[in-house]
């Protein structure tokens, strides 16, 4: 039952994605084409924007997609317990499977290499205000983490919701997981602090000083984080909203 | 050929305790007619063997485990509710060829027959079919799966007397094919009233009849006739109502009536289940 | 056949007493097979349950007998026995309500006995 659980739900998202991802492709190619073959310039077609609006909608249909086939499964006897673990990989594998086709796109395009040529040169400028490799690649590390963790956040609510889980202890495990995250930052920051040098130890002060938005020369990585951690809270929150009105309408008709 | 055991099953929606003390066994290769009044909590009931919502308390036995989160047991059941559970683009088709998947096995030969017979246009998105055809489907899923508990929650809604009459006798006739357990839910009272053979009755959250359908109607009668007759004749018997028609009364009895009943002047009709049902849970006269 | 749900008479009841009358009116040879428990419970919508206990009454009386894997067949001697049964509560069936209701109706021992001869006449 479980294997045919996945086989229909990868069906639908596999199918899924290749369409936004066609859909993703053919706008970017025709905003490039009308862009070189006109005259005109389109600066109210922004581009950039066209292509984020496919990708909120990809993400709108996914949890559309997650919503029915989880009502769907749970009618036909799969227990919640798989359905979680069937709805949670799945959001992450989808994630990485669109996300995936569109790297392999961009790659392919001029337009995908200067992107991404682009997106090398901000790293690097991120890199030259760590003095050392391994900040960096904690700094990644961490953003990643963050990214991940975004991307997991609906299907981890719905999954608490759907299991028979107290709504009290699903917010809390949800939102603590902020507050977690945040220690953890804290606590690695300054468990590096104390390590380091004098000269590493005030690249983090000025790290920290950046956090906070103080700055007297480099990189301000504060809007980043801050605006993760917002997003990352109203994402939860939405999300718990949506999963706690599914975990109602599941049992009542 | 398992007992499915409810026991004790209580269920709370905010203040409101809808269940207070449910507990019942469903017997193998049974009709069951599951009545009750509207918002008496018969579908919630429904739901919570089906593992659909949970019980604040009590559990649902099968085999000696729990049903709850069980996928074994899950996939031996099959509710049917008004609940539309099927993604938005699926087609009827589609739909007969996953549930197979996912339970086992479906039986081709019988769906086909039944789609054939009600006229269901399995092509057609479930999203699209009408309110009668809708159930049709949902009947076809239900009577065509692998499993030994079917739970039917108002299994004729939307369905015209000429469907009505053909779902019975084919009820009846996949019943007899391939003895399973029923469970049906209906307000329809008087058409289901002789094709259960047990029915359930659930008043203010309890079970308060659980019984064979025809030693339950065997004590079932209306006595009817001159006032004074009827009250001497019903003197010491349990009268669920009494109606009146000038100096004519009819008394609604349940209960043994005396042996000899030919030389009362008085004339003895079986009451109908429907009768039963509701002087049993009617709350008027309270 | 014809159930009529509301009658005092319950459905098990009545389905022993159509079969019996239609032995007894000849429709169900001794010898051959009656319709099957699922034909009638399709047909009429009842329970098989029901029809089962109302073929058990008939079964018991010995005037149907199950042979196995075929169904249910009238027995030899199924409809003298019907006969019988019949000629035997006739008084209690209906001589005894007829009495009853002519006196309700005010009419004499001889008025009735009259009105037996006119029927015969009739018939």
């Amino acid at each position: 039952m479980l294997k045919t659980s996945w086989r229909y739900h990868w069906r639908r998202l596999f199918l899924e994605s290749i369409i936004y991802t066609l859909g993703f492709m053919a706008l970017s190619l025709s905003i490039d084409l009308i862009t070189r073959v006109t005259p005109l310039n389109f600066n109210l077609f922004d581009a950039d924007a066209a292509k984020t609006a496919i990708l909120i909608v990809y993400w709108l249909e996914l949890i559309v997609l997650t919503k029915e086939d989880t009502i769907f499964l749970l009618q036909s006897g799969l227990s919640r317990k798989h359905n979680w673990s069937l709805q949670w990989l799945s959001t992450l594998l989808s994630a990485i499977l669109l996300g995936s086709l569109m790297a392999g796109f961009l790659q392919l395009t001029a337009v995908g290499q200067a992107k991404i040529q682009a997106f090398t040169r901000l790293l690097g400028a991120y890199q030259s205000n760590f003095n050392q490799s391994w900040q960096f690649s904690g700094y990644l590390f961490l953003i990643a983490v963050i990214l991940i963790w975004l991307s997991l956040l609906p299907g981890f609510i719905i999954g608490l919701l759907i299991t028979k889980m107290n709504r009290m202890l699903a917010f809390t495990l949800v939102y603590g997981s902020v507050i977690v995250l945040i220690i953890l930052i804290t606590s690695s920051v300054s468990f590096t602090y104390f390590r380091v040098s004098a000269v590493a130890q005030a690249n983090i002060l000025a790290f920290l000083y950046g956090l906070i938005g103080y700055s007297p020369a480099g990189m301000q990585a504060w809007p980043l984080v801050v605006s993760l951690l917002i997003f990352a809270l109203i994402l939860s929150g939405i999300s718990y909203l949506i999963a706690r009105n599914l975990q109602v309408k599941v049992p009542k008709s | 050929m398992s007992e499915l055991i409810v026991k004790h099953i209580q269920k709370k929606y905010r203040r409101h305790q809808v269940l207070k003390n449910i507990s019942f066994t469903l017997e193998p290769e049974k009709i069951y007619g599951l009545l009750g009044r509207n918002g008496v909590g018969k579908s919630t009931l429904l739901r919570i063997i089906n593992n659909r919502t949970f019980a604040d308390s009590g559990e649902v036995i099968l085999d000696g485990q729990s049903v709850v989160d069980n996928e074994a047991v899950q996939r031996r059941f099959y509710l049917m509710s008004d609940a539309d559970f099927y993604p938005s683009g699926m087609k009827a088709k589609q739909a007969f060829q996953w549930l197979s998947q996912l339970y086992g096995t479906f039986d081709w030969t019988y769906s086909e027959h039944l789609v054939a017979a009600f006229g269901l246009d399995v092509n057609q998105k479930i999203a699209k079919l009408s309110t009668g055809y809708l159930t049709i489907f949902k009947l076809i899923v239900a009577l065509c799966l692998p499993v030994e508990f079917i739970f039917l929650d108002e299994p004729v809604l939307g369905l015209d007397a000429n469907n009505r009459e053909l779902f019975y006798s084919e009820l009846l006739s996949t019943y007899e094919d391939r003895p399973r357990t029923f469970v049906i839910v209906t307000h329809l009272i008087e058409e289901i009233a002789h094709l259960i053979e047990h029915v359930l009755i659930i008043d203010e959250g309890v079970v308060t009849k659980d019984c064979d359908v025809t030693l339950l109607m065997n004590q079932a009668h209306v006595i009817s006739g001159p006032q004074t007759a009827v009250r001497d004749f019903t003197q010491g018997l349990r009268v669920l109502a009494r109606k009146h028609l000038g100096e004519i009364e009819m008394a609604y009895v349940l209960g043994e009536l005396p042996r000899d009943t030919r030389t009362s002047t008085v004339s003895i009709q079986q009451m109908s289940l429907q009768e039963l049902f509701v002087y049993l849970t009617d709350k008027v006269g309270e | 056949m014809h159930f009529d749900f509301s009658s005092a008479e319950p459905i098990y009841q009545q389905v022993a007493d159509q079969i019996e009358e239609a032995i007894f009116a000849g429709a169900f040879v001794e010898g051959t097979q009656i319709p099957s428990t699922t034909e009638i419970s399709r047909e009429f919508k009842i329970n098989p349950a029901t029809v089962l206990k109302g073929m058990n009454i008939l079964v018991e009386q010995q005037l149907i007998e199950k042979r196995r894997g075929l169904g249910m067949f009238v027995m030899s001697g199924a409809q003298n026995k019907i006969i019988a049964k019949r000629k035997a509560s006739f008084y209690e069936d209906y001589v005894k309500s007829l009495i009853i209701e002519s006196k309700k109706l005010g009419l004499s021992r001889s008025d009735l006995q009259g009105l037996i001869e006119k029927g015969y006449r009739h018939e």
